[in-house]
């Protein structure tokens, strides 16, 4: 059973102390349900919860109320009120057949006054709830963000998954017509084919990334080799956006131990990453070296190169920048091929101009 | 980059009335020349507003319309209505999109003629170039 002596905020009174208080103190009773004081009602007094529980909470809009804390027996609300003189931030609901002791702020003021340990003690509890307050404003704050992310991630899943279906429909419909061109049609079924891919690639993406950790399926293979196999199929691609492709070394003879599928996402993200930004006369260079046990791999664009408030963030989800196409996940899912490899990944700005995306890869010994 | 297509129907390519596709997404520029052209267009075609814009500003005659993507890199579609209506403000624009709605420019003091959702069907796309250029 609580008394006055055991509620949080009289605790520390001395016996007389606490007889002035139950003096002051009127007791009321509300049933479930019933409403304590709304916003808005002048803030008259401090209540202390002896039985039952009380509901505070805000109002959001006419229909909408936002729970902020519910206060046991033994717990204080409308502290607020002693200390400052205006009305009523928030409403007090009882859930339940609830019995309190309303004090008003004279009172309350007065016997401030004579003990000077309530005082402290109204600090502290003023004090508590604005940390409870932080922590449950930062909770709600990373969960907006949360949101926000999931929203911008399906707004650019949407478009990337229109344009191909558009490019799907429209080739199979132009295919129907009568008078369909000899070589369009031809050509129809690979349109179509690259367009799957696409869609594919955009879902393995989604996957690879809310996937936990994956189990890389690594095999020894000659990175040469593997480089030439990704830019030959790049190539093609490129060449209808009018971007070229060259090899600025010829990659070395070593043998890599690899997930080739995975890292061949990595090498086409990249690319389609420099795709994205470089204009007129786009080119892509690749270039490697082998120091210190690691094979580097450098991509280099002729791109305006990274811009500077994204840089810091380039890795991380979600940082699509100004572009068309992406889930902004590509670099993060880079990232994460790349390390379980055993390897980095980074990116600077060229100075002679654009940007150069660079990976290395550990070589075995012996 | 500025892909201009010629005319594949036989006729003088330059006597015909001109329009101008704006897309970031190559394919989908070839499969609207396609479309377009059989209808008895010239069409010019540009995977980045800027240099759609650049072209515009230079162009005589002046193409019919205008069919441009939203999303885009440097600029988005409604960017690209608004210079070209500084230059020449009658002009005719068609805008598609697969990641808006036609809500984006509501409030816009720049709005295409017309709006086309993405997917969209060529005998749709046939249609709305038709009405807007008059052209049936």
């Amino acid at each position: 059973m609580i008394s006055l002596a055991t509620a949080e905020l009289f605790r520390l009174l001395k016996p007389e102390e606490l007889s002035r208080v139950a003096a002051a103190a009127q007791e009321r009773t509300f049933a479930g349900g019933m409403e304590i004081f709304r916003e808005g009602d002048p803030g008259d007094g401090l209540y202390v919860v002896m039985e039952g529980l009380v509901e505070i909470s805000g109002v959001i809009n006419d229909a909408q109320r936002q729970a902020l804390t519910q206060v046991a027996p033994g717990g204080v609300f409308g502290e607020m009120s002693v200390i400052e003189q205006l009305p009523r931030s928030a409403n007090a609901i009882a859930v339940m057949p609830t019995r309190v002791l309303f004090i008003s702020r004279g009172e309350m003021q007065s016997l401030i006054e004579r003990a000077p340990a309530l005082a402290a003690a109204l600090l502290q509890l003023v004090s508590h709830r604005l940390r409870e307050f932080n922590q449950h404003y930062l909770r709600e704050v990373v969960q907006a963000e949360r949101l926000a992310a999931v929203g911008r991630f399906a707004s650019s899943i949407v478009h990337d998954l229109k344009n191909p279906l558009n490019i799907i429909g429209l080739t199979t419909e132009m295919f129907g017509k009568a008078d369909a061109p000899l070589q369009f049609r031809a050509n129809a079924q690979t349109r179509i084919q690259k367009q799957l891919v696409r869609i594919n690639d955009l879902i393995t993406d989604i996957l690879q990334f809310t996937q936990a950790d994956q189990v890389l399926a690594r095999v020894p293979m000659n990175y040469a080799r593997f480089i030439e196999q990704v830019t030959a199929e790049l190539r093609t691609e490129l060449e209808l956006k009018s971007v070229s492709l060259t090899i600025g070394n010829a990659p070395p003879e070593l043998f890599l131990n690899l997930d080739a599928k995975l890292l061949r996402r990595v090498v086409v993200n990249l690319v389609h990453n420099a795709v994205d930004v470089v204009r007129d006369d786009g080119h892509i260079t690749f270039g490697f070296s082998v120091e210190a046990g690691k094979l580097r791999t450098d991509i280099r664009d002729n791109g305006p190169g990274i811009a500077p408030e994204i840089a810091g963030k380039l890795f991380q989800p979600f940082a699509t920048h100004g572009k068309a196409h992406g889930t902004g996940l590509g670099l993060s899912i880079c990232k994460k091929i790349i390390e379980e490899h055993g390897g980095s990944i980074s990116a600077k700005n060229d100075p002679a101009g654009g940007a150069v995306f660079s990976f290395t890869l550990p070589v075995p010994v012996g | 980059m500025s892909n201009p297509i010629e005319s594949t129907n036989g006729q003088s390519a330059d006597n015909l009335p001109l329009i101008f596709a704006v897309d970031d997404e190559p394919m989908l520029l070839e499969l609207a020349t396609m479309i377009i052209e059989p209808l008895g267009f010239r069409v010019e075609t540009f995977r980045d507003p800027v240099s759609a814009v650049r072209a515009f500003s230079l162009a005589n005659p002046l193409p019919e319309l205008i069919l441009t993507d939203f999303s885009m890199h440097q600029m988005n579609g409604l960017d690209l209505i608004r210079d070209c209506r500084r230059i020449h403000p009658q002009q005719k624009i068609l805008m598609v999109s697969g990641t808006v709605s036609e809500n984006i420019y509501k409030d816009s003091p720049h709005k295409p003629d017309a709006f086309l959702a993405k997917p969209y069907q060529a005998t749709t796309l046939a249609r709305f170039i038709a009405e807007l250029t008059g052209r049936d």
